[in-house]
């Protein structure tokens, strides 16, 4: 029987208004220093303990002194200690003199049929300024998903309202067209991963809903150039083209 | 009930329609009383607790159901469960640990993965077939999977991954495929 809203993950800031990963994520690395913090004094201040009274440091998941290197759990396993916990808060941004947004650019190209006026998009490049890009395989693939939906927007999806009734008369795949696996061409994403620190140490802006910006627009003037027509009524389907 | 006018050929006619359906799903026998009008699909996830195949539209619009029934994809929510008497089926449980599988994991080929069981499903049977080769062909042949969060080119590497696993090129530079480039 499945149930609603059970989940072992903890509260956290929702995933949503392209804030989670620049929200949670500072969090995250601050109370990882503290954990981080709180092992190193464990490892100092505990007697019995290798390091006990010595100097360390934390390098790629072991605890360090001079001539000493151990793996952390080794160590908590040698003070009979399961886990070492921290809690940490990450301040509220405070900076009044600046807005933070994640920037970039769409290239596209696209090619017009001069007969039946069928746009197809054929390359696509976007770059991306969005702080510290933390996964890079994820941020790629939420971005190529926000053109792919941006390519949906520019070219085929048209939702068609009933006036009399107020029903949508195209409720269904068939009807209200999304983007198919032949729709989309090769996509190149690049992003500047330099990191806002004026944001947060992490210094991560967001992606969340940054794919789809400006996605629409750039086919509409991939199509302008094409064939020397500025539609401004989405779709962009064969009809508006043929004069 | 006379089912024969309605034209399955497999369907059980007249008495018969008492005997339970007989069939393989993933290299096991099932035996299940069904109403005629069952679907597949609903015969797979409500009758026999397999979920791994999805209903996203129930109308042959998504391609979410895709599965195979003798090595062919089809979609689960426009075949009868009677149509598949005496047939072999295979869901997306029945692909566990497949090379296609792994690929989608390697190249990111989904983001909810709603859509992912039918992608895989289609990839197994394109890579299987192996006549589409270039990305061009693959991403036709994977149009009847559709992809709301957009994967689409994350798929196409996936299939391709599973396609030339020694032809990669194992510099670790991407191997640019498509002419277009």
């Amino acid at each position: 029987m499945p149930e609603l809203g059970d989940s072992t993950a903890p509260p956290a800031a929702s995933a949503g208004g392209s804030g989670s990963t620049s929200t949670n994520g500072p969090a995250v690395q601050l109370a990882t220093s503290a954990a981080i913090e709180a092992l190193l004094e464990l490892a100092t201040g505990t007697p019995g303990s290798p390091f006990h009274g010595g100097q360390v440091r934390f390098e790629k998941g072991e605890v360090v002194a001079d001539g000493l290197a151990m793996p952390f759990g080794e160590l908590l396993s040698s003070l009979d200690l399961p886990a070492v916990e921290a809690t940490a808060t990450s301040p509220r941004n405070r900076v009044k003199d600046h807005a933070f947004r994640s920037f970039g650019a769409h290239f596209c190209e696209a090619r017009v049929n001069r007969w039946t006026m069928e746009t197809r998009v054929t390359r696509w490049v976007c770059v991306a300024d969005a702080g510290t890009i933390v996964n890079e395989k994820t941020a790629r693939s939420q971005v190529i998903g926000g053109i792919v939906m941006g390519i949906g927007q520019a070219l085929l999806e048209d939702l068609r309202l009933d006036t009399a009734t107020g029903r949508f008369t195209n409720a269904n795949l068939g009807d209200y067209l999304v983007p198919v696996n032949a729709d989309i061409p090769p996509m190149d994403i690049h992003f500047l991963d330099y990191p806002d620190t004026l944001l947060s140490p992490l210094g991560a802006r967001g992606i969340g809903e940054f794919g789809i910006v400006g996605a629409a627009a750039a086919i509409a003037n991939a199509v302008h150039n094409a064939t020397g027509q500025r539609v401004r009524d989405l779709p962009l389907t064969p009809e508006k083209l043929l004069t | 009930m006379e089912l024969s006018r309605h034209g399955y050929a497999d369907a059980p006619v007249g008495e018969a329609a008492q005997d339970a359906l007989v069939f393989t799903v993933n290299g096991r026998e099932e035996r299940l009383r069904v109403d005629p009008r069952v679907t597949l699909l609903d015969a797979l996830r409500e009758r026999l607790g397999l979920t791994g195949t999805k209903k996203g539209c129930d109308r042959g619009q998504c391609g979410a159901c895709t599965v195979h029934v003798d090595g062919r994809r089809v979609l689960a929510c426009l075949t009868l469960a009677v149509a598949v008497r005496g047939r072999s089926v295979t869901t997306i449980e029945g692909v566990c640990g497949h090379p296609v599988q792994r690929a989608f994991v390697e190249c990111d080929g989904f983001q909810c993965g709603f859509c992912t069981p039918g992608q895989i499903m289609s990839a197994v049977a394109v890579v299987e077939d192996g006549r589409a080769r270039t990305d061009e062909e693959i991403r036709e042949a994977m149009s009847g999977n559709i992809c709301r969060c957009g994967a689409y080119p994350n798929i196409v590497d996936a299939v391709q991954t599973a396609m030339n696993q020694d032809e990669r090129d194992r510099s670790g530079v991407r191997v640019v495929r498509d002419a277009a480039v």
